[in-house]
């Protein structure tokens, strides 16, 4: 049986290995995202999803220099590949359309996007 | 002669009486925007309401407006923009337009272009424009407007874009929203990536090059020779106005009737816009094109 402590120290260890986890998830850039998708996208339809959403966040911050705004409101999927970034502005929604193709390993790429604006 | 003009979107009136050897003809537009209340539902002191006035949009938290809020809301809307649009632009006389005597000289005045902003309530008959304004609970930073529906928080400088080095583009979006109500496009309307045709809300239409960016009529708060246009263009209506006066009236044109500056104002003067002074300017100076941009030394 272990004493207080040392269940404490190992608990500190597991907060700190899932934060370090969960940071770097969410610092993932393009090329990261596409890399741990291709490990882990083939396993499930909802991990291969994690892993769509992961790519296209990631380009919306390399890319998307409107850093105003009420930030992205919805992510659509409109069909299997093929999903809309709907992003709040003044006077206006951005539209980002994103196409998307799942390789064969699950490695997820953006092979299109366009952007569009709903007008208020 | 001081003289008006109503359009749909402002009024405009032209005084070349202030005209001397110091002072230009002064062209003001005046904008009077009718502001309405927009409070939580059911006389409730707080509530939500929709980005965009969109039911499919997401809302955000209100408050009810109380007396002190709106008027002083209003107060700041209206100092602040009109401080921020008036007295930037002079449009220079090229043309020998509304010659001014004094001291047995002539001089040919330019015309500083200036804005009187009048914030109404809705119910006041003659307003340009109506706008609902919601006031937005402290917790919330952000709110869908557009163009008929502000925030309490549109007066703040908010971040809107980043420039390609990285730097902040800040802008107060009511002086960016009366640019619109003067008539003035997004800063990339009309080039290949923003045709004029499309959808000129996009994205791209508030700058892509990041001098367009800071434009105000892009995401930031730098004003731009082009920002004169719709001085510019009020001008060319006074003009055309005093040309179809003339040809109405021959006689008055052959005698230079008394609401005629002469020459009248040429339909086809281009009145280049500066963003400093510029002075009146003598009829030798004016045909030598010199720039007066600092106080002559003029005969008493």
């Amino acid at each position: 049986m272990k004493s207080p402590k040392s269940t404490g120290v190992v608990a500190i260890v597991a907060v700190l290995v899932v934060g370090s986890f969960l940071v770097a998830s969410c610092l993932l850039t393009v090329g990261e995202a596409d890399a741990q998708q291709s490990r882990t996208c083939v396993m499930n339809p909802i991990q291969q999803s994690i892993c769509i959403y992961q790519a296209i966040l990631a380009d919306v911050a390399k890319t998307y220099t409107l850093r105003g705004g009420g930030g992205i409101s919805s992510i659509v999927q409109n069909s299997t590949t093929t999903f809309t970034v709907q992003i709040a502005q003044e006077g206006r929604k951005d539209l980002l359309n994103y196409t998307v193709k799942i390789g064969s390993g699950g490695k997820v790429e953006i092979v299109d996007k366009t952007q569009s604006a709903q007008t208020y | 002669m001081k003289k008006k003009l109503t359009f749909s979107k402002f009024d405009a009136q032209l005084n070349t009486d202030c005209c001397d050897p110091f002072n230009n003809a002064e062209l003001t537009l005046t904008l009077r925007m009718g502001f309405r209340q927009i409070n939580p539902a059911g006389g409730t002191a707080s509530g939500t309401y929709h980005d965009y006035g969109d039911a499919t949009a997401p809302t955000r938290k209100i408050v009810k407006w109380s007396s002190a809020a709106w008027s002083s809301w209003k107060k700041n809307f209206v100092s602040s923009a009109q401080a921020f649009w008036t007295g930037r632009f002079w449009l220079i006389n090229d043309s020998g337009s509304f010659p001014c005597s004094k001291g047995g000289a002539t001089y040919y005045p330019n015309v500083w272009c200036r804005f009187e902003l009048i914030g109404n309530e809705a119910t006041v008959v003659g307003n340009h424009h109506t706008i609902d304004v919601v006031r937005l609970h402290p917790s919330e930073n952000w709110f869908g407007s557009h163009s008929t529906l502000y925030d309490s928080k549109d007066t703040n400088s908010v971040q809107k874009a980043t420039t390609s080095k990285g730097k902040r583009v800040m802008q107060r979006a009511h002086v960016h929203e009366v640019g619109h109500l003067l008539g003035l496009n997004h800063v990339d309307v009309g080039k290949p990536h923003c045709p004029a045709t499309g959808n000129t809300n996009a994205s791209v239409c508030y700058g892509v090059a990041d001098d367009d960016m800071v434009s105000v009529m892009g995401s930031g708060m730098q004003l731009r020779i082009e920002n004169a246009y719709p001085w510019r263009e009020s001008l060319r209506y006074f003009a055309l106005e005093e040309l179809l006066a003339a040809v109405s009236s021959p006689l008055s044109l052959a005698f230079g009737g008394a609401s005629l500056s002469a020459p009248v104002i040429s339909l086809t003067a281009v009145w280049p816009a500066k963003m400093h002074r510029h002075y009146p300017r003598t009829d030798a100076e004016l045909k030598a094109g010199t720039a007066i941009i600092s106080r002559p030394m003029r005969p008493h």
